[in-house]
């Protein structure tokens, strides 16, 4: 089992053509801390709304593969997002340590059921020490950039 | 105020729901919306939009198609307000980017289902504690999208526009 940064470098890895957008909390903490890159949106809060954010994008601009990487309390909040999936040009990935680990580590529910399209990886418990995301306007901003120089 | 067939008193109509729908699409080229009965004439003549589960969700939707460069709009009822706020407050408020939500003003009329009654009374008031900017459609008319559609697209303002029950055919 890796450990977080691990393994959202794991999928970065895989997806190198992809936009990026990673819940609020450890995961895009984490993330811009370790793995900065401009193709990569840092939410910073709106639990439980990263999966919806992706489809939104993937529907508005289905030439752009997205990849959204959830932690797994956000997932659960998230659940009835996955109504709209799957998408074809939307990957999803949920990092599941089973516990809510900014709030003090909680033990959480399993997720109900797991699609097909929802992938599912197990994370070490544990997190890093790190800063808050770059500022939203940076991320926007970035994002943007990157979006601006695919055309 | 006029009456509706079956007698009971409506707020006056503002334009058609195609006109609204048509007003929408000449700004606005993403759509999002968690239907309610007043937009039930409106949606026929939005081709493509897409619906949302949940508020919330039709917000975050609509965020990630600003992040695709489309200019946004979402539809819903007054009683969505709760759940879109947290959504709203952490995208389009935080990240500085414009979207316009049309709401539904559900229960100002003493005729409507009680349980749309308290989100009536309390609709504008909640808006404006939460310092959103609102218009009113009755107010406005058709002509005032013009405006808001340039502050949400080229200014990147947040704004609630209030539909009340009979501005638009049902």
């Amino acid at each position: 089992m890796n450990s977080r940064v691990q393994s959202i470098k794991n999928i970065i890895k895989e997806n190198p053509e992809a936009l990026l957008i990673l819940s609020n909390g450890l995961t895009s903490r984490e993330a811009a801390y370790f793995i900065p890159n401009d193709r990569s949106f840092y939410m910073l809060h709106g639990m439980g709304e990263s999966l919806a954010v992706g489809i939104g994008f993937a529907k508005a601009k289905p030439s752009q593969l997205v990849v959204v990487i959830d932690g797994d309390y956000n997932a659960i909040m998230g659940l009835s997002s996955w109504s709209l999936m799957p998408c074809s040009n939307l990957k999803y990935y949920v990092l599941d340590n089973g516990i809510s680990e900014t709030t003090g580590g909680q033990l959480l529910p399993n997720l109900p059921f797991v699609p097909e399209w929802c992938n599912v990886i197990s994370v070490e418990p544990g997190k890093e020490v790190t800063p808050n995301p770059p500022s939203p306007f940076e991320t926007w901003s970035k994002c943007r950039r990157w979006l601006n120089e695919l055309v | 105020m006029r009456e509706d067939a079956q007698g009971r008193p409506l707020y006056d109509q503002v334009c058609s729901a195609m006109d609204f729908a048509a007003e929408l699409k000449s700004h606005f080229d993403f759509i999002t919306c968690v239907p309610d009965s007043i937009y039930k004439e409106v949606l026929p003549h939005l081709p493509g939009w897409e619906l949302a589960p949940r508020e919330n969700h039709a917000i975050a939707m609509a965020f990630g198609a600003r992040l695709a460069g489309k200019a946004p709009v979402v539809l819903m009822q007054n009683s969505g307000i709760g759940l879109a706020l947290d959504a709203l407050f952490g995208t389009f408020e935080l990240y500085g980017q414009g979207c316009l939500v049309v709401i539904s003003n559900r229960g100002q009329l003493p005729w409507e289902e009680i349980q749309h009654h308290h989100w009536g009374e309390v609709t504008e008031d909640i808006l404006v504690s939460c310092k959103i900017q609102v218009y009113k459609f009755h107010e406005i008319g058709l002509a005032g999208i013009d405006d808001i559609a340039r502050q949400v697209i080229n200014e990147n303002k947040v704004i609630m526009l209030t539909v009340q029950r009979g501005n638009l055919n049902e």
